[in-house]
């Protein structure tokens, strides 16, 4: 188990190099810059700043500076807005978006999981095809189109909750429900269908004919086996989220991280782009090396050395 | 020894499909007795499978089981699932025939046999745990203390089934229902493992039922022998009356199809056909488009069980008084 974790860890920083890597270079390549305006400033203003910036020295020395600097977690300065850092636009925006995407992921494993499960169970009774109704119909949707209806119904027709900003408890409620309706339909359909595959299995079977009680065969054979590609998916869950959540903070103008992604990209911020590529980078590798040991303790398979 | 221990009456078996209702086990008349091996024979999906799966109760929720099935004095097709879930297990136990899917892969092994073990005989982990490490030694897996940690993706195909076989001991159950036990194996570890469970039923007088297709393995280990057909018992008796006086015309096919070493002059007989569609079998006795004695009366009405004498019964019209004689001697040897 060691050796998986331990090589799995490596793996992971090969990748966050790489990404890392590709995006300075990425960036880079681009044309036009910050300091790019409709009016051309002057030779020596330009110099000045590129100075300031470290922008005029070789791009292997602004590489290795860069990478150096993001090993220290130091992602540098905003080029449009003085005194502010990377780090402080990151800092600022993420205990935003880490509250609004956690419970968006916590309600869907919390709900999507037991539904799926129940539904399996009561294969085509009225909870199963309602969920999976549901479920369809959520999944097809996408989640500017529920986050607008929302927004219109709950928001401003009925004034249930605040259709837009941040603030109160309230505020969580219908940006949470457009971010996580399609992984919480995702998760439904999935552990749905997982289980529904383990209910055929050989060794339901013997575990039936043990006489065990109908409880624990559900409970102990057949939800851990369920739960294999369930744990897999948590990667790409993550990332549909994360991604989900560019689109809903600017929706309902929530001043998360994924907004100021969206800024700084318009306002040609190469070091905020920059800067967020490779935090959102190393946050999804993160999950993905979460999910892998969780398979890992969960299917005894997947574990490389010989002694379990 | 020759009391009953289990009686099937009249148990049939049908599957709602959408293609209509498959009739997979139709009015299968069989005796356990007491300490006894009885062999279960007959092609794929005549069955054989199915009929120990009603009366076990795990067939899935498309299944309409009717008839009478009598363990011990009590007709199980009338238990609750709760009081059913007491005798399997522990008065009845199962082996089922593919050791590489029949254990929960995300469960070591000693899991697996503890919760039996502790569910049944009421004992604690620690008790359980000394229970399954003898079970282990009993079927000869080796290092069993630290094979309990284990999981089934560490265990050979072998060593699985042993596994298995030391599952349907664990509780020290009356009857043991060995569903092709041998079939996932290659032929050393077969002839283990039946030596085994030979052993096995000699210590405890577990009776078992054992279905197969293979007549060696018959041979070797079964006391009495049914052979089934398209749903139906077509022949049941001991297995020297079964090798020797057999008496259906599909269990002289079957006798043909094995290869024997002291004659290489012929080609291995096939039983030409295929079984029949248990969605529409045919009408009659099920076996007639493939008999090479069918008459009129075949083609129209099922044959009825005929006593032979010591319980030997065959379901064919070739026993009516009126049909014509045909000899078996001939018919099982002929080329």
């Amino acid at each position: 188990m060691a050796r998986y974790i331990l090589q799995r860890v490596i793996t992971m920083l090969v990748v966050a190099w790489v990404v890392v890597t590709l995006t300075f270079f990425m960036m880079k390549a681009l044309p036009g810059g910050p300091f790019a305006s409709e009016k051309k400033l002057p030779e020596a203003i330009l110099k000045n700043i590129e100075r300031r910036y470290k922008l005029d020295r070789p791009l292997m020395e602004q590489y290795f500076d860069y990478l150096k600097n993001v090993v220290k977690w130091d992602l540098g300065p905003s080029f449009k807005y003085e005194g502010r850092t990377v780090n402080d636009v990151i800092n600022k925006g993420f205990s935003v978006s880490a509250k609004l995407g956690g419970l968006s992921i916590l309600i869907s494993l919390v709900l999507g999981v037991p539904i799926g499960v129940i539904g399996a169970m009561r294969h085509n009774g009225l909870l199963d095809r309602v969920t999976s109704g549901l479920a369809i119909l959520t999944a097809a949707a996408p989640s500017f189109v529920i986050a607008g209806l929302l927004q219109y119904y709950l928001g401003f027709k009925l004034k249930w909750f605040p259709p837009a900003t941040w603030g109160t408890t309230k505020h969580y409620v219908l940006p949470t429900i457009a971010l996580c309706s399609f992984s919480l339909a995702w998760l439904i359909k999935l552990t749905r269908s997982s289980m529904l595959e383990v209910t055929n299995q050989d060794y339901v079977r013997t575990a039936r004919a043990k006489g065990i009680p109908e409880f624990w065969v559900v409970y102990r054979h057949m939800i851990k086996n369920a739960l294999v590609p369930v744990i897999a998916s948590l990667a790409p869950l993550t990332a549909g989220i994360l991604v989900g959540s560019f689109i809903i903070e600017f929706i309902f103008a929530i001043p998360g991280v994924g907004r100021e992604f969206v800024v700084s990209i318009t306002n040609r911020d190469y070091t905020v782009t920059l800067g967020m590529t490779v935090f959102y980078g190393f946050l999804l590798t993160g999950f993905t090396l979460v999910g892998d040991i969780l398979t890992a303790l969960v299917d005894p398979r997947v574990r490389l050395d010989k002694e379990g | 020894m020759n009391k009953p221990l289990l009686t099937i009456e009249g148990l049939e078996t049908q599957f709602k499909t959408y293609a209509g209702m498959v009739q997979a086990v139709r009015n299968v008349n069989l005796t356990v007795n007491e300490g006894e091996v009885l062999a279960v024979v007959g092609e794929s999906g005549s069955g054989k499978s199915v009929t120990m799966m009603s009366f076990m109760r795990l067939l899935a929720k498309n299944a309409v089981v009717s008839g009478k099935v009598e363990f011990n004095g009590v007709d199980l097709l009338k238990l609750s699932n709760k009081e059913m879930s007491k005798i399997r297990g522990r008065e009845i136990s199962m082996v089922f025939q593919d050791p590489m899917t029949g254990l929960n892969p995300v469960l070591t092994i000693g899991t697996q046999m503890r919760e039996g073990i502790m569910l049944h005989l009421g004992l604690n982990k620690a008790e359980a745990n000394k229970r399954a490490i003898e079970l282990l030694n009993k079927v000869g897996v080796p290092e069993p203390a630290r094979r309990l940690s284990q999981y089934p993706h560490e265990f050979s195909g072998g060593m699985r089934q042993r596994v298995m076989i030391a599952l349907g001991l664990a509780c020290n159950p009356r009857l043991i229902i060995a569903d092709e036990p041998t079939t996932a194996l290659d032929v050393t570890i077969q002839a283990q493992i039946l030596e085994l469970m030979k052993q096995l039923k000699k210590e405890m007088n577990t009776a078992i039922i054992l279905i197969t297709h293979n007549l060696g393995v018959v041979a070797g280990m079964a006391d009495r022998v049914a052979v089934m057909y398209g749903g139906r018992v077509a022949e049941v008796g001991t297995v020297h009356q079964i090798f020797h006086q057999p008496r259906h015309p599909y269990t002289w096919a079957l006798l043909r199809a094995i290869p024997r070493l002291d004659e290489h002059k012929r080609r291995l007989e096939s039983i030409t056909g295929s079984p029949p569609n248990m969605l529409k079998p045919p009408g009659g006795c099920p076996f007639h488009p493939r008999c090479a004695h069918a008459m009129s009366v075949c083609t129209s009405e099922a044959p009825e069980m005929t006593e032979l004498g010591n319980n030997h019964r065959a379901a064919c019209w070739l026993m009516h008084p009126d049909a014509p004689k045909v000899d078996f001697n001939q018919e099982v040897t002929k080329a």
